[in-house]
């Protein structure tokens, strides 16, 4: 092991020396201790449910809906591209090296265990929403870390034994996905059942992720017990399923060290996935679209010509990767945030319209920032079409605004059927929520155009947001005092709308001539 | 020194090599010649031992996953990935302890990184360092362990002239000292006047096997029969 603790020893070492030569970035990297240290001290002694005491079941339906699709995610990648702990450097100098295979899988794993520990204390950030919506045990917070350490422990473990078993061949792999298909399938189904016969949405969701059918699902049954701990209290069961876990763990580890020495082509896939989404991450990227090689396959020849063709081209793009026109992963999770949002968040029913649109329109900037149009900047074609700029960037961006037109629809009509019951309101939020993206967009155009040098991505990022809060306050505001002047919610929409509207067509007038100003990314 | 038998890799449906058998002698310098998508990078991958196959790999007499004939070969990637937080000298440092070198690996590794210009760049991070610096850190990351064999796999992209000049001194020394040398590439002007044997391959097999002798016995360039025999052309 001694050439391999080298490895982790002076990366660390160095880690902590380039820190050191950057005075500023050193001060963050403080500040983020103390912000971190004094959080866990808050964590800790912060009351339980101040806030509102959403029920025990509640909590533990919240749990475990998050285990078993963490699980199912967990299980699909698993089959597809197996797990790693390793990076292309490890590929090329220590598996080539005369080091033991299984000395090799467990440096994987010390630096995997680095890895699981920040995630736990990302975690720490959820602790007070969580203590302020329900009220949790004398040791509710520590399980709640234990439960995402133990998640985080056993995801790549469980991933690397499902490739293992299911990367000999295509049919294997498919039956493998089928089964886990049907399996999530079926607690579907169950859910479908139990809403129709229930006589409350809510509960009868509830009720169905309390019921006992997931204690038999191995691991999403433990980490659900060992979670509700956090509110029910410690039970034999807590300790069961940690014992019931750790046997796991041991028997997947004993599977990869004593069945499968020659582990290191099925760590190649996940290494390489791993490094497109680092690089996708430092390019600020979409980091879930790495890797994604289901296209599907569409027959179609481009009828459009000059800056249309790129419109067409978008329309095409989304045809083959979207699961349903322009419907795909951005906006299955902008509506189901808005949906858990529309359940869970505390306060007044009659202000939950404004929040879910705040909300969805604050997710809806990250979306923005990584859709068609930056990606549009890193190739040269958008650059050498021979048109008018202001037809480009029209036709660039058009794709966008409809998507954020189509899920806007969608969000809200979800909402229609739970929350608000006024079409003209329901109609207004669709038309802020769509303006919202394009401000977003046309923000991003002049921000590139404003501070182009600026080559930090976070820095980029920030300052995109920064502008577009800026832009979008006023609008926000007077909506918001229109609300409570008039008492209408109504006037309100329809000021954030047309502000909205203004700031839209001012920034596109201001992108005019972009593609003289702006660099190929 | 190395002896590739019946080498089959297949992945799903695809026969990315389809049972090919060659052989490389010390003092020998082998080149895997062929378009994209040949084979030649499986292939070179299956003899480094991160693949999975069919068939026999023997490295200096034992088989190839073994970590005694690990001990003897070098590897140089297609895509050179450095740790991004040790630098230029500590690559070296964990290289002669993961392969156990006696203390003269640090007269080699100044010799080698001044040899390839990175001389002054020892203490420079991996994440400082370009694409042909990378690649250069991995050729003398293959170098310093002073192999029987190394398995070079499109050895030239990225590097400067300079660096591109010291390789193919550096193939000629090798094959000096005994050392068997595999090159997988497609581009054939980049071995002129290197190789001694050319396994030419094409959809997962070898279609063509031959030394300089014979090659200069006949009457066709390389280049020519490179192309007739992956292309059906004359």
């Amino acid at each position: 092991m001694g050439p391999l603790f080298f490895l982790i020893r002076r990366q660390l070492k160095n880690i902590i020396r380039g820190l050191a030569s950057k005075p500023l970035a050193l001060i963050g990297y403080i500040l983020i201790g103390i912000i971190m240290v004094g959080f866990i001290l808050l964590v800790i002694v912060m009351p339980s449910g101040a806030v509102r005491h959403g029920s025990n079941e509640l909590f533990k339906a919240i749990l475990t809906a998050l285990i078993v699709l963490f699980v199912y995610f967990g299980l699909r990648q698993g089959i597809e591209k197996g797990s790693s702990y390793f990076r292309f450097s490890d590929v090329n100098l220590v598996f080539t090296s005369p080091i033991n295979q299984n000395k090799v899988l467990l440096y994987g794993f010390i630096k995997h265990m680095g890895t699981s520990l920040l995630i736990v204390l990302f975690m720490l950030f959820q602790i007070p929403n969580i203590k302020n919506n329900f009220i949790l045990t004398r040791y509710g917070v520590w399980i709640i870390l234990l439960t995402a350490l133990l998640y985080s422990l056993l995801s790549p473990i469980i991933g690397m034994v499902v490739y293992i078993y299911t990367s000999k061949s295509k049919t294997g792999r498919m039956m493998a996905k089928r089964i886990i298909d049907a399996l999530a399938a079926l607690v579907v189904v169950g859910l479908f059942i139990s809403i129709i016969t229930g006589d409350d949405y809510l509960n009868s969701i509830i009720r169905y992720l309390n019921s006992g059918i997931f204690s038999w699902f191995p691991v999403i049954g433990q980490l659900s017990t060992i979670a509700s701990a956090a509110v029910y209290g410690i039970t034999p069961a807590f300790f069961i399923s940690i014992a019931i876990l750790f046997g796991i763990i041991a028997a997947f580890l004993l599977i990869i060290y004593k069945n499968n020495l020659d582990y290191y082509e099925d760590v190649l896939a996940a290494t390489e996935y791993i490094e497109l989404k680092i690089k996708a991450k430092r390019q600020g990227r979409d980091v879930t679209a790495v890797g994604k090689k289901n296209a599907r396959k569409i027959r179609s020849g481009f009828t459009a010509s000059g800056a249309a063709a790129i419109f067409e081209k978008q329309m095409l793009e989304y045809r083959k990767a979207s699961y349903f026109l322009f419907f795909d992963k951005s906006s299955f999770i902008i509506v189901l945030a808005g949906i858990l949002f529309q359940f869970l968040m505390p306060g007044m029913a009659e202000l939950k319209i404004f929040m879910i649109l705040f909300f969805s329109a604050y997710m809806l900037f990250f979306f923005v920032i990584q859709g068609k149009w930056p990606m549009e900047i890193e190739r040269p074609y958008i650059f050498l079409i021979p048109e008018p700029d202001g037809k480009k960037l029209l036709y660039t961006t058009l794709t966008e605004n409809i998507k954020n037109f189509l899920d806007g629809i969608l969000l809200f009509t979800i909402t229609y059927i739970f929350i608000e019951k006024s079409i003209v309101v329901i109609f207004l939020c669709i038309i802020s929520y769509t303006l919202y993206g394009a401000v977003y967009i046309y923000g991003d155009i002049v921000s590139r155009r404003l501070f182009g040098a600026v080559h930090s991505k976070a820095m980029q990022v920030f300052i995109k947001l920064f502008v577009s809060f800026l832009v979008l306050l006023p609008g926000t505001l007077f909506g918001t005092i229109a609300y409570f002047a008039l008492a209408s919610k109504e006037a309100a929409f329809l000021i954030i709308a047309l502000w909205n509207l203004i700031v839209t067509a001012l920034l596109f007038l201001a992108s005019k001539g972009v593609f003289k100003h702006i660099e190929h990314s | 020194m190395l002896v590739v038998k019946d080498l089959t890799k297949r992945y799903d449906q695809v026969l990315a090599v389809d049972n090919i058998s060659f052989e490389v002698k010390s003092g020998e310098i082998g080149v895997l010649l062929g378009p994209n998508g040949a084979g030649k990078s499986t292939t070179i991958k299956s003899i480094a031992g991160l693949l999975k196959f069919d068939g026999t790999i023997l490295i200096n007499g034992e088989p190839n996953k073994s970590l005694n004939s690990k001990k003897v070969f070098g590897y140089v990637p297609e895509t050179a990935a450095v740790y991004e937080y040790l630098t230029v000298w500590e690559h070296m440092e964990f290289i002669a302890r993961a392969y156990r070198l006696d203390e003269s690996w640090m007269e080699n590794a100044e010799n080698l990184l001044t040899r390839f210009d990175m001389g002054d760049k020892k203490q420079m991070l991996g994440k400082e360092l370009s694409k042909g610096m990378q690649q250069k850190v991995s050729i003398c990351c293959a170098l310093l362990i002073n192999p029987k064999m190394v398995l070079f796999d499109e050895p030239m992209v990225g590097l400067d002239p300079k660096a591109i000049k010291e390789l193919k001194d550096t193939f000629l020394e090798l094959r000096e000292k005994g050392c068997a040398v595999l090159i997988s590439t497609h581009i054939i002007d980049s071995i002129e006047g290197v190789w001694d044997r050319v396994l030419v391959m094409n959809k997962g097999k070898i279609v063509l096997s031959r030394t300089r002798k014979e090659l200069e016995n006949g009457s066709e360039s390389l280049e020519k029969i490179f192309f007739a025999v992956t292309e059906g052309a004359v």
